[in-house]
């Protein structure tokens, strides 16, 4: 099911987080509300972990991962590494990664099969990509965006794109991904699907801004009702065309 | 077009624009120009899918890429394979900058690029990193031309440079050809060679292209058809400017010819400018003068800046002039320096374009731009060029360009400018592993020379079954990687007994870079002492124990602690030895002193006076310095004559008392 939810009065929930199916990283926050939230409905699935990535908060914005592994970057110093390795399962590995591109939320969008990357990113990052995170690794664009990680959101049941994506390369990055995927909006409209949305195989966290079909259109899209994905153009047709009309 | 008599043919000038039909039908184009247009069916072979069909419904007929223009796919199989295709990288960077490539142009490119990776394989998957590599080289290159092109639009230039690379396959300046069988009504003997410079054709990609475009060149005999045909040859360099339009028909005897010396050569249009613009004795142009230093201010500099402008504004003002003759030229030979050029295109109002397609440098030296030299141009490259040669000879000749060509392309490997590639079929063909390999070895090596361990632990893993483990070892030991070579022998336990072959058989203990690298060996060496040979095969001369550190450092502290102190007691040694020597020093001068005094009193003494005190003291004492100093530097007889005085003065002082 998706909850709303905010931090410290931002919607963009997706940088202060980042959440797998194996883990969830929740930045350190003035007040435990956001993590609390967290904690309610995963805490006795996977270990919720407070962090931050490099003394900074946008844990969500910086790193990459499944259910295999955590890529951060090469800011992150030893002390939050150790800190990561202590609380994080022994079967996710994490590793540090040299790259340019060093907010990898923002340049990776990835489910426990595939990834989606920047066209820029390293070669080298590439490979670490493959072997840490075990994906297949695609350089990709979404809506001529190059921050893949950013405009996306995949999980192993589907995926929410750019509202500004295109039929034809929908079918395309669904071909990649072996996904269903919609194209769609959080926050109250927002292009920025990372931002506003985390998700997982069984739940998602959206901003508080989220509006109730969106919020429809993001459980259905990603499963967590139980529906299939027919269910966005069978039984919200309605509510959506009216919308959009 | 004289037919009838024997070797007539050969022995005049043939133009390029009227061969002989019976020739023409029976040419070929030469053999080692030809070949290396022979791979390119195979590449295309090697894209069926993409290039097949160009499909005009992308969303709906099949499986398609939205970033590769007209690539369609039968199974989601192969469209996911073209996703992690050379081709696709490419294009997912491109169309950023929105300069999408389609397979043939992606072909063109990577035979460009070919003889710096060695591979045609552009669609395989396998190679993925090596293959990345080849894809930031284009990008690379892609950049650089746009860099260049100011005013030119994207899409020229990406087509300028797959034409470059295009013409790469066919490079020499002269296009050879010769006869498939001897035609004696020609007077054409077996082995016979004809040249036409390939900067009459267009870029072509193929020889058979070039056989054609050269019976399409051919005049028709239609007079208006023909009369309209013409080429322009520009010229300008050092404050010379000369140009000419010529119609490509022959002129014809009863027209004018008001070019002296033009012959049969029909000159519509020419023009010579000349000014005052090159600085004499030194050379070059004042404005690079002006550009490179300073602004010189003496009235040559003034004469010859002026003489520039007007040069460039007389030039621009007759190519307005010439405007339809230059539109109706096929091509458009110039001879110019880059600040040269701009007298002729990218100013406003100007006639050419940078990006024309006609334009030609000429391919081969020229003098000084006068209408002559403009008429041996045209000769030169109008005129067929005729050689004969043996077939044997050619081949030799043939070996020898292809050897010269192989060492040139190795100093043109590391430079990412566009030139066209060279030649590519001289090149041995890598595979597509191996090339791959050889790209993963250059990036290992890399990632030890930088000591990147977090880089090279899931590399190593991946891949280590394809080095020499002590070859990997000496190499971090020389670069002084300290970390990556613990890592490698402790927790990859390589042997670093093996000798390395490279090396002159030496261990990778003896390629240490300094003594912190020998001590990560030697403690390996002291923690593990059962896994190889230490001292033996591998030359690590002991184990390094902690204890064994510990007591080194103490000693060297020690040591260098008693050295200190040694040092302090020489000094102070030095000290007290010097206040010894002052005191010698002093106590000789007195005693010297004493000894003088004495003398002195002896004089005195001598002269019978005894002991008379007070008033004789002055003058002794100054008489004394006198003889001890003064008298040092005079003469014997000067001396004995002051003596003398000195005696009187005495004896009168003696009478006078008495």
């Amino acid at each position: 099911m998706a909850v709303r939810t905010q931090f410290e009065n931002s919607t963009d929930i997706g940088v202060f987080s980042k959440l797998t199916n194996a883990y969830c990283l929740t930045a350190l926050a003035s007040s435990t509300n956001f993590y609390s939230v967290f904690e309610s409905e995963l805490s006795d699935v996977i270990p919720i972990v407070h962090t931050t990535i490099g003394g900074t908060r946008i844990v969500g914005r910086l790193t990459a991962g499944n259910r295999h592994g955590l890529l951060v970057p090469s800011t992150t110093t030893d002390q939050e590494l150790q800190h990561l390795r202590n609380s994080l399962p022994p079967s996710v590995a994490i590793q540090r990664i040299e790259e340019r591109l060093s907010a990898l939320g923002n340049v990776i969008a990835c489910n426990d099969y595939v990834a989606l990357v920047h066209p820029d990113i390293d070669r080298e990052t590439e490979e670490i990509i493959a072997d840490t995170l075990k994906v297949e690794v695609f350089r990709q664009t979404v809506a001529s965006n190059v921050l893949v990680g950013s405009y996306c959101a995949l999980s192993n049941q589907g995926g929410l794109v750019h509202p500004k994506t295109s039929r034809s390369e929908l079918d395309e990055l669904s071909s990649l991904l072996q996904v269903p995927l919609v194209a769609g909006t959080v926050n109250r409209g927002s292009e920025v699907i990372g931002a506003g949305l985390v998700v997982n195989d069984w739940c998602a966290f959206t901003g508080l801004d989220t509006t109730a079909t969106e919020i429809s259109v993001i459980e259905a899209t990603f499963r967590l009702q139980g529906q299939t994905s027919a269910a966005v153009i069978n039984e919200m047709r309605d509510s959506l065309i009216d919308h959009y009309a | 077009m004289s037919t009838s008599t024997p070797n007539s043919i050969l022995s005049r000038g043939i133009s390029v624009y009227s061969i002989p039909q019976e020739l023409l039908s029976n040419l070929s184009v030469r053999s080692i120009q030809a070949q290396p247009t022979e791979p390119e069916p195979a590449i295309s072979q090697a894209k069926p899918t993409a290039s097949t069909q160009t499909g005009n419904l992308p969303g709906g007929a099949g499986i398609s890429c939205q970033t590769c223009p007209s690539a369609n796919f039968d199974t989601v199989e192969e469209q996911r394979t073209h996703f992690k295709s050379d081709w696709h990288r490419y294009n997912a960077k491109a169309k950023l900058t929105g300069r999408t490539v389609s397979a043939e142009e992606w072909d063109g490119m990577v035979e460009g690029i070919s003889s710096i990776s060695g591979s045609e394989s552009s669609g395989s998957s396998s190679s993925g990193s090596s293959s990345q590599s080849k894809v930031a080289k284009l990008l690379k290159r892609q950049k650089i031309s746009n860099e260049d092109g100011n005013d030119a639009s994207d899409d020229d230039e990406a087509l300028e440079l797959a034409d470059r690379q295009r013409r790469a396959h066919l490079r020499t300046a002269v296009i050879w050809f010769s006869p498939t069988t001897p035609l004696p009504t020609l007077g054409i003997p077996k082995d016979t060679q004809f040249g036409i410079h390939r900067a009459l054709f267009p870029p072509f990609d193929t020889a058979a292209d070039y056989l054609t475009e050269l019976k399409r060149m051919q005049l028709t005999g239609n007079e208006d058809e023909d009369g309209e045909r013409r080429l322009t040859l520009l010229m300008v360099a050092g404050g010379h400017f000369a140009g000419m339009v010529v119609s490509i028909k022959p002129r014809s005897k009863t027209e004018k010819q008001d070019v002296k010396g033009a012959g049969e050569v029909r000159v519509l249009k020419h023009k010579t400018f000349h000014r005052y613009t090159t600085r004499k004795k030194q050379g070059g142009s004042q404005a690079i003068n002006d550009n490179a230093k300073s602004k010189a201010v003496s009235a040559g500099a003034m004469l010859r800046r002026y003489g520039e402008a007007a040069l460039q504004e007389e030039i621009r003002a007759l190519m307005v002039d010439w405007e339809e003759e230059l539109a109706a030229s096929e091509r458009i030979f110039i001879r110019a320096s880059t600040h040269g050029k701009k007298s002729f295109y990218g100013f406003e109002g100007a006639v050419l374009q940078k990006n024309d397609e006609r334009f030609r440098t000429f391919p081969f030296p020229t003098r000084r731009p006068t209408l002559q030299e403009l008429l041996r141009c045209w000769h030169e490259l109008t005129r067929i060029k005729v050689s004969h040669l043996s077939e044997d000879a050619l081949r030799a000749l043939d070996e020898e360009y292809i050897a010269s060509l192989q060492p040139k392309n190795k100093p043109i490997k590391p430079v990412p400018t566009p030139t066209p590639a060279p030649a590519a079929p001289v090149l041995p063909k890598l595979s597509a592993e191996e090339e791959a390999k050889i790209d993963r070895r250059r990036r290992l090596e890399e990632m030890i020379r930088k000591g990147r361990l977090d880089a090279l632990k899931p590399f190593w893993t991946k891949y280590q079954a394809e080095y020499n483990p002590s070859e990997i070892l000496g190499l971090a030991a020389s670069n002084n990687q300290e970390d990556i070579l613990r890592y490698l022998l402790e927790e990859e336990k390589l042997d670093p007994a093996q000798p390395i072959e490279n090396a002159n058989n030496r261990r990778a203990y003896d390629l240490s870079a300094n003594k912190n690298i020998r001590n990560v060996f030697r403690r390996v060496a002291h923690n593990h002492p059962e896994w190889y040979d230490w001292v033996g095969a591998a030359r690590v001369p002991s184990g390094l124990s902690d204890e064994l550190e510990a007591e080194q450092n103490s000693k060297k502290s020690e040591r260098r602690k008693g050295l200190k102190e040694k040092l302090k007691e020489r000094e102070k040694q030095r000290a007290i030895e010097a206040v010894q020597e002052e005191q010698a020093e002093k106590q000789a001068e007195e005693k010297r002193q004493a000894e003088e005094a004495m003398k002195l009193a002896a004089m005195t003494l001598g002269s019978g006076n005894s002991g008379s005190g007070t008033g004789s003291k002055g003058p002794q004492k100054l008489g004394g310095k006198v003889g001890g100093e003064g008298l040092g530097g005079m003469s014997q007889e000067m001396r004995m004559q002051i003596e003398r005085e000195r005696r009187a003065r005495a004896a009168e002082a003696r009478f006078g008392r008495g």
